[in-house]
C-alpha cells in the first residue's frame, strides 16, 4: 500500500490550486441556455490553461500524463466549487471509447475539439422500449453501400440539444443476436432528419431529451470499432462512466454537506437550534461517514484503473455513490422547515432552492448509468458467480 | 498509487492464513470453549505476531499498522481467541522505550480497558483498586490498565496477575471467541508506567489503534458471513432450483458483497492513515469503526436470513460467527458514538473554515 503522489502530481495538485486562486470561478445561475454557454467558456478556459486532458496522449491534444493527474484536478475543481465543463460527456464517456476503440483518423477527427469544448457531445442509447434491457433497443442502421440509414428514436439523451456529435447505438444486423447485432455510430446531430426535443425534469431543468432519428445517413466511417461490435463498445462505456464519475461526485458531495452543516448552524425549527437536535447530529455524523466511505472507496477506484482490477467492481461504486447522495439530500430535505416546498432561501440560511433540488436530482442517482437493480445482477453474476437465470 | 496490499503486507496475510489453518479449527473452540488454548497461544509467540510491532531495535520485526491489520483480518476470519489486541498492540505501545515488557522472558498481557472513558482503577502506593472485565487474565502474566493515580491523573499502569488480591471470576460469553472475566482488585500490587502527559498521548494512541484493529477484525468475520451466504445459497435448492438464482436473495448477496468491498476500502483508508501518522487520523479511525459496525450488524442479520432455519441452529458454525460481529460492533465505541464525534468534528471545521462564531459565542 503507498498512497503517495509522484513529484509529477502533487506537482500538478499545486499548479491547480495556485491557478484556482487568481481564477475567476463562473457562477451557475441564470437559465439552462446561460448557464452552458458559461460551462462551454470555462471549458476552454481549462482547456488553455492545461487542466483537461491531462492523461491523453499529446497528439490528440492531451498533455501525456497519468490518468490520476486529471482525477486530481477534477477533485481540486470542485473542490473550489467550479462549475462542470460543457463537455462532460465527450471527456469522461465518449472520448476514452474513441481513444481505445477508434482508428487513427477517428481519434485524430474528434479527440482535439471534444477536448476544448468547441465539439460538444451526447450519448444516445436508452429508448422508450429499451431502458434496462439496453439490448432490446430498435433503432435502426440499415448498411446501404458507404452509408448506415438510421431510424428510430432515442430517449433520456442529456445534454442533446446543445451537442454538435450523439453516440447512438443501432441495430445493425437483424439476423444476429439481440447482443450481437449492435453497432455504435458516431453521428453529426446536424444531419438531415434528426430532431431533438427537449424533456424538462421535476428538477425544473431540461437536461433530457428525445431525439428522432428519420432516415439519416450517416457515413460507414463513422462505426466506431467496426460493425457489430456496439454492445461490448456500451458496456466499456458504462464502465468507464462509473469510475471517474464516482470519483469527481464525491468531491461535489463533500463540499455539499460542508454547506449543509454550515446552512444549519443558525437554524431553528420549532423553537429549538436545529443542530441541538440530537437525532440531527447523528444523521450529519452518519453522512460524514458515508461521504468517507466513499472518499475511501474513490482510492479503490484509482487503484483499479491504474493498476487492474475487475470492472465489474465498477457497479459496487455505483450503489455506494446513489446510497450516499440519497442520504446526503435526504437529510437536507429534513433540515428544510415547514414550508419545505417553497424554492427559495430561508430566513435562517438554509437554501431550501438548493437542497430540494439537490433531492430531487439525487433520486436519479440509482437509476441512471445502469439502475441499482441492474447493479446488483452485474454484483451477482460477475462478482458472485451466481447463475442468474 | 496503490491501494492495495502488496509485497510484505501480502505476505503476511497469507501465511497468517495458512498458519490459522493450520493450528486452530471451529471444532477446537465448540469442545473447550471456555479453556484458554495455551498451545494456540504459544505457537503465536513462536512464529513472532507479538513482535510485529516491536521496533526492530529492540529486536522486533518494526511492522507498522497495515501489517498489523492484516493479521486481525485473519484473526476475525478464523474466530480466534484470547487477548491479541492487549499483546500484539498494548504491550509494544506501552513499553515503546524497549519494546518489550519489563521482563525479558516472554509475558502474556491482558488490558481492555482502553475502550471505555474512565479509568476502572486507582493506583496509590503501588497498590491498585477496582474492578474491570479483561480477556483471558487466568492465562496473563500481566494486567495493564489505566488508572487515577493519588493526585487522580490519568496514568497507565501494570498489575501482577497473580496476585491474590485479585478476584477472578469467568463471565458467561455468547462469543466463544472470547473469555471475558470480571476482575476485582483490592490493593493489588500495581507499577505506574506511564504519567500525563504521556499516558494521556498514549491512550489516544490505543484507542485509535484498537478501532482500526477492531474493523480489521470485523472485516475478516464480514468477509467470511458473506462466503458462507453465497456459498449457501447457491447450494440449497428450493422450488427446483438454488435459492441463489431468485432475484431477492441474489439482490442481498450483492448487497452484502458491495459492503464488504467498501468495508475493505475504509480499512484500508484507516490502516494507512496510522501507518503514516496521518494529521486527520482521527476522522478516519471513528469513520472506520462506525462504518465496519453498522456493516458487520447489516452482513450478520443477512446471513442469518439468507440462511434461513438452519442457520439458526446451534450445531450450524453461522452463530458462532454472528455473535462474534455483535461483540465486535460493541467494542471500542458503538457506532452512534463515532458518528456524534465525526458531526462534532464537522460542525466544528466548517465553522472555523467560514469564520463564523462558534455555537457557544452565537449563543450568547
Amino acid at each position: 500500500m503507498d498512497l503517495t503522489l509522484t513529484p509529477r502530481q502533487q506537482d500538478v495538485v499545486a499548479g491547480v490550486r495556485e491557478w484556482l486562486l487568481h481564477e475567476e470561478i463562473p457562477a451557475t445561475s441564470g437559465d439552462l441556455d446561460t448557464q452552458f454557454a458559461a460551462a462551454r467558456a470555462w471549458q476552454q478556459r481549462l482547456y488553455d490553461a492545461g487542466w483537461l486532458g491531462l492523461g491523453w496522449p499529446i497528439e490528440y491534444g492531451g498533455k501525456g500524463g497519468d490518468r490520476l493527474e486529471q482525477i486530481l484536478v477534477n477533485s481540486e475543481l470542485a473542490r473550489a466549487h467550479a462549475p462542470l465543463p460543457a463537455g462532460l460527456i465527450g471527456l469522461e464517456i465518449v472520448g476514452p471509447v474513441i481513444l481505445e476503440h477508434g482508428t487513427e483518423e477517428q481519434r485524430q477527427r474528434y479527440l482535439p475539439s471534444l477536448l476544448d469544448g468547441r465539439e460538444i457531445w451526447s450519448q444516445g442509447f436508452s429508448e422508450p422500449d429499451a431502458g434496462s434491457d439496453l439490448a432490446s433497443l430498435q433503432t435502426s442502421g440499415k448498411v446501404v453501400g458507404d452509408t448506415i440509414l438510421v431510424n428510430g428514436q432515442k430517449v433520456w439523451t442529456s445534454w442533446a440539444q446543445f451537442s454538435r456529435w450523439c453516440a447512438v447505438l443501432v441495430r445493425t444486423d437483424q439476423e444476429e443476436t439481440p447482443h450481437k447485432g449492435i453497432s455504435y455510430l458516431l453521428v453529426d446531430v446536424e444531419s438531415t432528419g434528426v430532431t431533438i426535443r427537449p424533456l424538462v425534469q421535476m428538477t425544473g431543468d431540461a437536461e433530457f431529451n428525445e431525439v428522432f432519428f428519420d432516415d439519416v445517413e450517416v457515413p460507414i466511417e463513422n462505426v466506431l470499432g467496426g460493425l457489430g461490435a456496439g454492445w461490448q463498445l456500451a458496456m466499456a462505456t458504462l464502465s468507464h462512466e462509473r469510475g471517474p464519475f464516482a470519483i469527481r461526485r464525491h468531491v461535489e458531495l463533500r463540499v455539499a454537506l460542508d454547506q449543509l452543516a454550515l446552512d444549519v448552524q443558525r437554524a431553528h425549527r420549532s423553537g429549538t437550534r436545529l443542530i441541538d437536535d440530537t437525532e440531527i447530529r447523528r444523521r450529519f455524523g452518519r453522512c460524514e461517514v458515508m461521504v468517507e466511505a466513499l472518499a475511501a472507496q474513490t482510492l479503490r477506484i484509482v487503484d483499479r484503473l491504474e493498476n487492474g482490477g475487475p470492472d465489474a467492481e465498477s457497479s459496487v461504486d455505483k450503489l455506494l455513490l446513489a446510497d450516499t447522495e440519497q442520504q446526503l439530500f435526504g437529510l437536507a430535505l429534513d433540515t428544510l422547515g415547514d414550508d419545505r416546498m417553497i424554492a427559495e432561501a430561508t430566513a435562517d440560511g438554509v437554501d431550501a432552492a438548493r437542497w430540494i433540488s439537490g433531492y430531487l436530482y439525487g433520486r436519479s442517482a440509482s437509476i441512471y448509468g445502469g439502475t441499482a437493480e441492474i447493479q446488483r445482477g452485474i454484483i451477482a453474476k460477475r462478482l458472485l458467480g451466481i447463475e442468474t437465470t | 498509487m496503490r491501494f492495495r496490499r502488496e509485497g510484505v503486507e501480502e505476505e503476511i496475510a497469507a501465511a497468517a492464513r495458512a498458519f490459522l489453518d493450520g493450528v486452530w479449527r471451529i471444532e477446537q473452540m465448540r469442545a473447550n470453549g471456555r479453556e484458554f488454548p495455551s498451545t494456540l497461544w504459544q505457537e503465536i509467540g513462536n512464529v513472532g505476531w507479538l513482535d510485529l510491532l516491536v521496533p526492530e531495535a529492540a529486536g522486533g520485526l518494526g511492522a507498522g499498522a497495515v501489517e498489523a491489520a492484516a493479521i486481525f483480518e485473519e484473526a476475525g476470519r478464523a474466530l480466534l481467541p484470547g487477548p491479541l489486541f492487549d499483546n500484539m498492540v498494548a504491550l509494544p505501545l506501552v513499553f515503546a522505550e524497549n519494546g518489550r515488557a519489563p521482563a525479558n522472558d516472554p509475558v502474556l498481557a491482558t488490558s481492555a480497558c482502553f475502550e471505555r472513558a474512565d479509568p476502572p482503577v486507582d493506583v496509590g502506593g503501588g497498590r491498585a483498586s477496582g474492578h474491570l472485565v479483561a480477556e483471558s487474565p487466568d492465562a496473563a502474566d500481566i494486567l495493564i490498565v489505566r488508572a487515577l493515580d493519588e493526585r487522580r491523573q490519568p496514568c497507565i499502569a501494570i498489575v501482577d496477575c497473580a496476585d491474590p488480591a485479585i478476584e477472578m471470576r469467568q463471565l458467561d460469553s455468547l462469543d466463544l471467541a472470547g473469555r471475558p472475566f470480571h476482575l476485582q482488585l483490592d490493593g493489588a500490587a500495581a507499577k505506574i508506567v506511564a504519567e500525563p502527559p504521556r499516558s494521556v498521548r498514549l491512550t489516544e494512541e490505543l484507542t485509535e489503534w484498537g478501532r482500526v484493529m477492531a474493523a480489521a477484525r470485523m472485516l475478516g468475520v464480514l468477509d467470511r458471513l458473506v462466503e458462507l451466504s453465497v456459498a449457501f445459497a447457491q447450494g440449497r435448492r428450493q422450488f427446483g432450483r438454488p435459492i441463489a438464482a431468485f432475484q431477492a436473495v441474489q439482490h442481498r448477496l450483492a448487497d452484502m458483497a458491495a459492503l464488504a468491498i467498501t468495508c475493505r476500502s475504509v480499512c484500508y483508508a484507516s490502516q494507512w492513515a496510522l501507518a503514516v501518522d496521518a494529521p486527520d487520523r482521527h476522522l478516519h479511525t471513528h469513520t472506520a469503526k462506525a462504518y465496519l459496525s453498522r456493516a458487520v450488524r447489516h452482513v450478520a442479520e443477512g446471513a442469518l436470513q439468507t440462511h434461513g432455519g438452519i442457520g439458526v441452529t446451534e450445531e450450524y458454525d453461522l452463530h458462532l460467527f454472528v455473535k462474534h460481529a455483535l461483540r465486535l460492533e460493541g467494542s471500542w465505541g458503538r457506532s452512534e458514538e463515532h458518528e456524534d464525534a465525526l458531526a462534532e468534528a464537522l460542525f466544528e471545521r466548517v465553522t472555523a473554515a467560514a469564520d463564523i462564531a462558534p455555537l457557544s459565542e452565537a449563543q450568547a
